[in-house]
């Protein structure tokens, strides 16, 4: 399994996961019919508690994203968050709160800096995901 | 008819042959939402659970208004209303196995006393600031335990619980204060909670846990603390966590009495391993019923939350298969072996119990006041004023017997009811009262399974026999 990402939507979102530290960020990835990442959209996180582990994203905000990605013909293939201190794998939260119609794509921030960004598939009992290869798109 | 927009989200297009809104006509949500998952059955399993009730994880908006703030799924359409349906996107990290969260000056202040021991540290202190724990009832253990591991620093900490604050509860419930009464306890607790450490999240689930709604709720929880007062919860609170594969840390309480143990049916026995069925209804008297010493459950509810402790930072022994029985008047301590049950209805080899069951049912306590003949304090009143015979029979202890009784009234406590019947007459016309109509309702149902056709319950108890005789009083 492949998932092919643009570069500056790459680029992006792992500045973004910068950005929050040590909180963690979230947004929506963009693609159109063939699954290929063409923008980042940056969602606010809403959690009401500590944030350093933990993201919520507002779900008007990303109705209205949705809506607006629609009307462009594309659509939202993809959830991004952050993991500040943490490995880019799924954790069981991730795991229970998931959605098997997106893939989860985990940047892992230690010490503020971005280290690896992993995509991962969620399998339909919310109990394991499956990882696909991140291809970086330039140009 | 009405004709409604639903928009769906753009991952589910596939699903839609690629319409990312439809023009419905449908009287209300649940039928706009079960046209939709007629026209496009792939939809189903997306949006409903296995058991047929829509996914936790699901929102639905009307006109950008959550469902859930109107009438939920019965929620009635008209002309022109856009249903959106919008998934509640979450995650998040763990931290127990790296370097975690960070805190910050104050928390190392906060937690120092903590930090400088061995078996607690900066780690030991991370896997509390992650981890999160449920507790079921607001009440004598819940509020003390509650108290602890948010002091100690537990990150989220979930408390379950529907009543109200009232007065009996400020002897023990000390989280409580007297200006509270008639406020809901899970309100007050989440509002002190917060000011014993401001760090930490409290979240509330104001309801009646229950089999369609337990699961939901326990699955988000690393460890559950049973401080229920009542066999039908405690039993589903079990059953849950068994089914889960989650610690539950259990105490009870009666008089000078107290048990603890953690059930974790991966390790060790669970609940009913030790009393795989539960006592007859009416038998095991409450804390309502038979009173509690007011410190009893604040020992009782610190020895959760140290069990509590002990599991997340994986340190000592804990209560798993042993029985933790203390008495407070001698003052001592005992403990009983525990093993697990390789016949366990539930965590044995071969469950038969494999999904939540009816729970009040299972324990015999389910409501049936609506077949239980009733008769009001009034009615009551104008029977015995008019010197019709009636026989009264009080339900209640000896000591509430003492405090106030109805004039001639009988006195057979409801655990010993079974025993005593022979003392009743089929043929007299019973009015039976307690308190204020629970156990008598109880116990008229036992009469009326036994024969006693003619037995009624006096409804509001005894306190509205009072309230009758005040407003009498008043009146004349």
């Amino acid at each position: 399994m492949t998932i092919r990402i643009a570069k500056k939507a790459f680029d992006e979102m792992r500045a973004h996961a910068e950005a929050t530290y040590p909180e963690e960020c979230c947004g929506l990835l963009v693609a159109d019919g063939k699954k290929e990442i063409l923008e980042s959209v940056k969602m606010r996180n809403v959690f009401s508690g500590p944030r350093h582990d933990r993201y919520d994203i507002d779900p008007l905000e990303l109705f209205r994203a949705d809506r607006s990605v629609a009307a462009r013909g594309l659509r939202i293939a993809a959830i991004y968050h952050s993991h500040p201190d943490y490995p880019a794998t799924l954790s069981r939260f991730d795991l229970d709160h998931s959605f098997t119609w997106y893939s989860y794509v985990v940047t892992s921030v230690p010490k503020g800096r971005a280290g690896d960004t992993r995509a991962w598939l969620p399998s339909d009992d919310h109990r394991a995901a499956v990882e696909e290869e991140i291809q970086v798109v330039v140009g | 008819m009405m004709s409604v927009k639903i928009i769906i989200p753009t991952a589910l297009r596939q699903h839609t042959d690629d319409k990312d809104e439809l023009q419905l006509n449908s009287k209300d949500v649940k039928s706009a939402l079960q046209e939709l998952v007629t026209a496009f059955p792939d939809l189903r399993s997306y949006l409903y659970s296995d058991n047929g009730r829509l996914r936790n994880f699901i929102n639905l908006y009307l006109n950008e208004e959550d469902v859930r703030y109107l009438q939920g799924e019965e929620t009635t359409l008209k002309d022109g209303d856009v249903l959106m349906i919008v998934p509640a996107v979450a995650g998040g990290a763990p931290g127990h196995d790296y370097q975690g969260p960070s805190f910050s000056p104050s928390e190392f202040a906060r937690y120092s006393r903590h930090l400088i021991m061995p078996e607690v540290g900066l780690e030991g202190q991370k896997a509390l600031k992650n981890s999160s724990v449920l507790i079921v009832g607001a009440g004598g253990l819940g509020t003390p335990s509650a108290m602890y591991l948010v002091a100690a620093g537990v990150g989220r900490v979930g408390i379950v619980d529907f009543d109200d604050i009232e007065k009996s509860n400020l002897h023990r419930q000390v989280l409580y204060s007297e200006e509270d009464v008639g406020r809901s306890k899970s309100e007050v607790a989440k509002e002190r909670l917060l000011k014993v450490n401001p760090n930490v999240s409290i979240e509330l689930h104001k309801l009646r846990l229950d089999s369609s709604n337990a699961l939901d709720i326990l699955k988000d929880y690393d460890i559950v603390m049973d401080g229920t007062d009542n066999f039908p919860t405690r039993y589903l609170v079990n059953d849950a966590c068994v089914l889960l594969g989650k610690p539950n840390v259990y105490a009870s309480i009666f008089r000078f009495e107290g048990q603890a143990s953690v059930f974790y049916a991966k390790e060790g026995p669970c609940y009913r391993c030790l009393y795989p069925e539960p006592p007859p209804a009416g038998l095991v008297p409450s804390c309502a019923e038979g009173g509690v010493l007011g410190v009893l459950p604040g020992i009782m509810g610190s020895i959760q939350a140290a069990e509590a402790i002990d599991l997340i930072l994986g340190k000592g022994t804990p209560l798993i298969g042993r029985l933790l029985l203390f008495d407070a008047l001698d003052m001592k301590f005992k403990e009983l072996k525990l093993r697990k049950n390789p016949d366990c209805p539930v965590c044995g080899e071969h469950p038969t119990v494999k999904a939540l069951i009816d729970y009040e049912a299972f324990c015999g306590v389910k409501d049936e006041s609506d077949e239980v003949k009733e008769m009001t304090a009034g009615a009551l009143k104008r029977l015995i004023d008019a010197g019709d015979d009636v026989f009264l029979l009080d339900v209640r202890e000896p000591s509430e017997y003492e405090m106030a009784r109805i004039e001639g009234a009988r006195l057979i406590p409801l655990g010993e009811l079974p025993q005593r019947i022979n003392e009743l007459d089929t043929a007299d016309d019973i009015v039976v009262y307690c308190h204020s109509g629970q156990r008598s309702a109880q116990a008229v149902h036992l009469l009326s399974g036994m024969g006693f056709k003619k037995a009624k319950n006096l409804k509001g108890g005894i306190v509205a026999w009072m309230e009758q005789l005040d407003s009498g009083a008043r009146t004349r």
